[in-house]
């Protein structure tokens, strides 16, 4: 065998701890990109995903831009000449104890293949059954449901029980999917008649071009999921910012990890190029080493980002149904050009990262065995800063450009990178003047000891405090951003009590009769409708005291009014503004059955409720351009706002029921919290990444300085004593990080409040200081370091000091 | 050294089959029907064919929906003018729900339709099929006593006989089919039983020479044909007994002017039920019932379909009576359903078995061999 190879084995072998150490980091980076990639494929196929059940993959779907269709114009295109196999579809979201979901109602009959596999006689038991739906394995097992006992689910406001007749092959298509045959579906959601879409192959788009009626619109599977692209792309920056970051610090942890073999192995290298080894075989040997503990340790990282990627998809599957009314798929897809794409990336950006190392060695002069110092770092402090201030500065100009997600993600991470620049140097400078202020004590000598490492600490001390830092500018901004929607609840929600009704819809009759309540002096309501292009539009009737509850952030709110309740303009939400670009004065357009409405912007108010936007019309107005006079909830003012109304409601001839003011505000804030539980799970991912770079670092330290240590102990440091040495260095390199976290996680909080959540979601949040984050990270980061420094104290004292110092 | 970059080289195999086995993709698997199965087992509530009736045209032309199953068979061979041989078959079927569905909805239906449009190309030798399925409901799919649909394949009445439009996709159809003999009630009176228990029967006529002409479409190509066609109706409920496998069908234009059908209902060792039969029509179109022990039908070659299936496509039919002993052979092999149903259907020569002389054009179906 090659002596290289076998001296490279050899190493590594008497290294297990540093292996490993490797190899989880870059693990746990490429686990946590993978798992984000494949959570971002599954938001954006959310949209596309019933059609490629139902028609194939990149099918058609013909819709009608009021949202649905007649089911006439399906059996009139479909028995025309030449027409292809079109399936008529109607959804409906539906909910089982928490978990939405999606009935997918067509007719099984309606193409030759049969959709999902359905086919024929084959489709009998689905018809058969007036409540029959059929579902996937791995839907009926989240469910938690048995496939031989009813299925009882939320449906349009009421309950509904279903039988489940089939059990379907698991497909991410069909997934959160109760599939049910048409006839059923119209009876069960009382909508017959009608259809939400229709389906077609996607050879079927000449014929359709011919054929379509003027006021339908034929939608390709892009266009869905760009669309569905559109719908989430704020949730999804966020995420893929977040994993970038986790990976950035895997690829510290491997750089420290690959550095430190080489400097172990200084005086075996200096032997080698002695006894004729050329640079280029070693070259070869060493890149070859990093290819393999790169290559393999991406490949564990796929692994576990693939399982990874399911549970974060647990995390965000309820917010996303709630926030954008999107039906995932309950599993990830994986691809095998997204895994070789991550895979090739993560060993470009490992072996790029170990290139300094590499040109390091080729450094080493024949015979040279060891060094006595820290190598000097590559860079000088003063460039490190040029390039920082480089990077800041362009950073800077990406933040400021107005508009362009990508531009000011790229920005944060720019100034992220100086950021780390100049952290290490910034971090020696705290241990200094800790140093300073306790010269003669142990702690000051420790932290000592560490300032002579800096070159080795610099990448773990960059890692921790970023990881730090971005932990805590998120939760600060999280936290501001709550506080800033809990205010936005409170002042929007004027009513004394809402009310809302099993069968989902309020009907004139049912309004008269609250309207005649004597406690009630006047009424708004609210009905909202999901235009095609994702937009919601919502027909208000608002009374003086409903008015006064908006935050107007554009228009006057006195002049507006009556021009709203006349029908002359539309009130529109901020995100709507800012992705329109419209101000006041500008026109905002919508389709209704009768045709293109276009009203002027009268004023812009501060909505949360969806980053797509909303356009809001006075209610007798949508009632007439949509004919559809139901209302989605009332809001009552009453007379006496503690006034008990279980009595009436009893009167009531449906079944309805009263929320106070105090319970929509904590559903608000409970599917706030639901939607950000996603970023703590990745913050927390980051965090611990940040954890094994420094354990690696201070091992590494520790191997390193074994001789130092040795030395202690002759001079009659304890074995304690040692080991209390090695914990101070980790608890104060994780107090310096944590210190340089503050300014770092001040400047995250900004800049996501400020910049990337009105470029991302449309919405601005005021800035706020929450301290708990801070107060929290602190111990957390002191508790951390000193368990960081466990392993290594325990590597270290555990050595017989006498063998290293003879070593010399 | 090898020992650990073996275990290296295991792990790495395993984790990339792992992550290969994420990747894959179900594709959904089309559940196959059983005709056979369809075809026996009928609820009690469906009527049951027990005895001859009158049948009455053109009403008998329409659908039959207190039977469980029903359908509507043309085949047919053509010629185009430079000698292209083309071949067609299209069908439209009938299923009875057992239950009808209760919802309001106007989808809401008590019936299956399927139908099956076929084209055999006998100079490219290619089988160019398409299935099609609806529900009884919205007009969708029906027949009428002048009328026969399912969305826009659709048979309209005549004056002179039927007019058959219908596109597949790849090929398409657009056929005049004109009645020039009187049409054939099989069995006793259209009475044609196919088992001992009462039921095992079917009403069953056919129009066995139609004069067809008209267009196909081929590799985009419109080629004008002309050629003879068969129409069989037959409708029922639990017609087939237990006993049953499958049949071997034949309907045979023969050259002197003849019409010939028989069918060999089998068992499941592959023996000839007594209950197959035939029809003999003449060319003055008086034709005269085949028992089992007029004719017999034997095969002679076999094909291995590319799933390994044995079909019997090459026969020895004998019809002492008629003086016919006749040899039929497939234009091509393949011509074999691949879709829910898997059957052989296809068009055929026929000639003298002791001669080799052609003595006419047909088409045989051989079902119940892949179930």
């Amino acid at each position: 065998m090659n002596p290289l190879l076998q001296f490279s084995r050899r190493f590594l072998y008497r290294h297990p701890g540093q292996l490993l150490l490797a190899l989880v980091g870059i693990a746990a980076g490429v686990a946590v990109v993978t798992g984000v990639a494949l959570l971002r494929d599954v938001l954006i196929q959310s949209l596309d995903l019933a059609s490629d059940a139902i028609a194939g993959r990149d099918s058609l779907r013909i819709e009608h831009p009021a949202g649905r269709l007649a089911e006439s114009v399906y059996v009139d295109l479909a028995t025309r000449a030449g027409s292809p196999d079109l399936v008529p579809v109607l959804r409906a979201r539906v909910r089982h104890q928490g978990e939405s979901l999606e009935i997918l109602a067509l007719d099984p009959l309606a193409t030759s293949t049969g959709p999902m596999g359905l086919s024929g006689p084959a489709t009998a038991p689905l018809l058969g059954s007036a409540r029959g739906v059929m579902l996937s394995q791995a839907t009926l097992d989240r469910l938690q449901a048995s496939a031989d006992e009813p299925l009882v689910v939320r449906v349009a406001g009421r309950s509904a029980t279903l039988d489940i007749v089939a059990v379907l092959p698991n497909r991410p298509e069909i997934d959160q999917r109760l599939i049910m045959d048409l006839a059923n579906a119209q009876d069960l959601l009382n909508r017959r008649g009608e259809l939400s879409w229709i389906d077609a192959p996607i050879g079927a788009s000449a014929w359709l071009s011919q054929h379509l009626p003027d006021d339908l619109r034929l939608t390709s599977a892009d266009q869905r999921r760009d669309s569905a692209a559109r719908l989430t792309a704020g949730m999804r920056t966020n995420l893929a910012a977040m994993s970038l970051l986790a990976f950035a610090v895997g690829l510290f942890v491997v750089h420290a990890v690959l550095a430190f073999l080489l400097v172990q192995r200084r005086g075996q290298i200096g032997m080698l190029r002695a006894i004729g080894v050329t640079p280029g075989q070693l070259r070869t040997v060493l890149a070859a080493e990093a290819f393999v503990l790169t290559g393999f340790g991406a490949l564990l990282g796929l692994v576990l980002g693939t399982v990874l990627a399911d549970g974060l998809l647990d995390l965000v599957r309820a917010p996303v149904a709630e926030v954008y009314g999107l039906v995932t798929a309950g599993t990830v897809r994986p691809t095998l050009p997204l895994y070789l794409a991550v895979w090739s990336l993560a060993v470009a950006l490992g072996l790029a990262s170990v290139a300094g190392v590499l040109r390091s060695a080729m450094r080493i002069a024949p015979g040279e065995l060891s060094r006595d110092t820290d190598s000097p770092a590559a860079l000088s402090d003063r460039t490190l800063a040029l390039i920082a201030l480089v990077l800041a500065l362009v950073g800077s100009m990406s933040l400021a450009i107005e508009r362009g997600l990508e531009l000011a993600l790229a920005g944060l991470l720019m100034w992220l990178t100086a950021v780390a620049l100049l952290v290490p140097a910034a971090g020696m400078a705290l241990l200094a003047g800790w140093q300073r202020l306790r010269p003669a004590s142990l702690s000051g000598r420790a932290v000592g000891m560490l300032r002579q490492a800096r070159t080795r600490l610099a990448p773990a001390l960059a890692a921790l405090s970023l990881a730090l830092g971005l932990s805590v500018g998120m939760a600060m901004m999280v936290l501001g951003f709550r506080a800033a929607v809990d205010d936005w609840v409170e002042r929007l929600l004027r009513a004394d009590a809402y009310l809302t009704v099993s069968a989902g819809q309020i009907d004139d009759d049912l309004l008269a009769e609250v309207e005649a309540w004597p406690e009630v002096v006047s009424i708004s309501s609210a009905r909202q409708r999901e235009l095609p292009d994702g937009k919601r539009l919502v027909g208000f009737d608002l009374p003086a005291p409903a008015w006064a509850g908006f935050d107007w952030l554009a228009g006057d709110s006195a002049t507006a009014r009556p021009d709203f309740l006349a029908g002359r303009g539309a009130l529109i939400s901020e995100p709507m503004a800012r992705h329109g670009q419209l101000a006041v004065g500008d026109s905002v357009s919508f389709m209704t059955p009768g045709g293109e409405q276009r009203l002027p912007v009268l004023a812009v108010y501060r909505d949360y409720g969806s980053d797509r936007g909303v356009i809001a019309i006075d209610g007798s107005f949508y009632r007439q351009w949509f004919d559809d006079r139901r209302r989605d909830s009332l809001g009552l003012y009453l007379t006496d706002p503690e006034a008990s109304l279980e009595q009436r409601l009893a009167t009531l001839p449906v079944e309805a029921a009263l929320t106070t003011r105090g319970q929509v505000r904590a559903q608000t804030l409970a599917i706030f919290d639901r939607t950000f539980r996603i970023s703590w799970a990745l913050a927390l991912l980051v965090g611990l990444i940040a954890l094994v770079a420094l354990v690696s670092a201070l091992l590494a330290l520790g191997l390193e300085r074994g001789r130092d240590y040795a030395t202690l102990r002759a001079l009659g440091l304890t074995r304690s004593g040692l080991l209390a040495w090695v914990i101070t260095q980790t608890t104060a390199l994780a107090a310096a990080a944590a210190v340089l976290a503050i300014p770092i996680s001040f400047g995250i909080h900004a800049t996501l409040s400020l910049i990337i959540q009105p470029r991302a979601f449309g919405w601005t949040v005021p800035l706020s200081l929450p301290l708990t984050p801070w107060l929290l990270m602190l111990p957390l980061a002191l508790l951390a370091g000193a368990l960081a420094g466990l392993y290594p104290a325990w590597s270290i004292t555990r050595r017989n000091p006498a063998p290293l110092l003879r070593s010399r | 050294m090898r020992l650990d970059l073996a275990i290296l080289v295991l792990v790495v195999t395993a984790l990339v089959a792992w992550l290969g086995w994420q990747t894959r993709t179900t594709e959904p698997g089309v559940e196959a029907i059983g005709l056979a199965q369809v075809l026996g087992d009928a609820p009690a509530h469906f009527r049951r064919v027990t005895e001859p009736v009158a049948l009455e045209f053109p009403r008998d032309h329409g659908a039959h929906p207190d039977y469980r199953s029903e359908w509507w068979y043309f085949t047919g061979n053509f010629e185009t003018a430079d000698g292209q041989r083309l071949g067609f078959q299209f069908t439209l079927f009938r299923f009875a729900l057992n239950e009808a569905q209760t919802a309001q909805s106007d989808w809401a239906t008590d019936t299956l339709w399927m139908a099956h449009l076929a084209l055999s190309d006998g100079r490219s030798r290619r089988f160019f099929q398409a299935e099609r399925f609806a529900r009884g409901a919205l007009e969708l799919a029906g027949a009428t006593e002048s009328r026969w649909w399912l969305r826009d394949w659709v048979v309209n009445a005549t004056p002179s006989g039927w007019h058959l439009v219908a596109d597949g996709g790849d090929f398409a159809l657009e056929l005049n089919l004109d009645q020039v003999r009187p049409l054939v009630l099989q069995g006793d009176s259209g009475y044609s039983r196919k088992g001992p228990e009462p039921g095992n029967a079917s009403r069953y006529y056919s129009a066995t020479r139609l004069e067809a002409s008209g267009r196909i479409r081929l590799d985009q190509q419109w080629l004008e044909v002309t050629g003879l066609a068969w129409l069989d109706r037959e409708w029922g409920s639990n017609q087939l007994s237990e006993t049953l496998a499958g049949w071997d069908w034949f309907a045979l234009h023969l050259d002197d002017g003849r019409d010939l059908m028989v069918y060999r209902l089998r068992d499941h060792d592959g023996n000839a039920s007594p209950w197959s039969a035939g029809a003999l029509v003449e060319r003055d179109g008086s034709s005269r019932t085949l028992q089992h022990t007029d004719f017999t039908a034997d095969a002679l070659t076999w094909w291995r379909d590319p799933d390994g299936q044995r079909w019997p496509l090459s026969w020895r039919i004998r019809v002492p009576d008629a003086g016919l002993d006749l040899t039929t052979r497939p234009l091509f092999e393949d011509q074999l359903w691949t879709r829910s149903v898997r059957y052989w259907e296809g068009m055929i020569d026929v000639i003298d078995s002791a001669s080799g002389q052609p003595l006419g054009r047909g088409y045989t179906e051989l079902s119940g061999y892949a179930e």
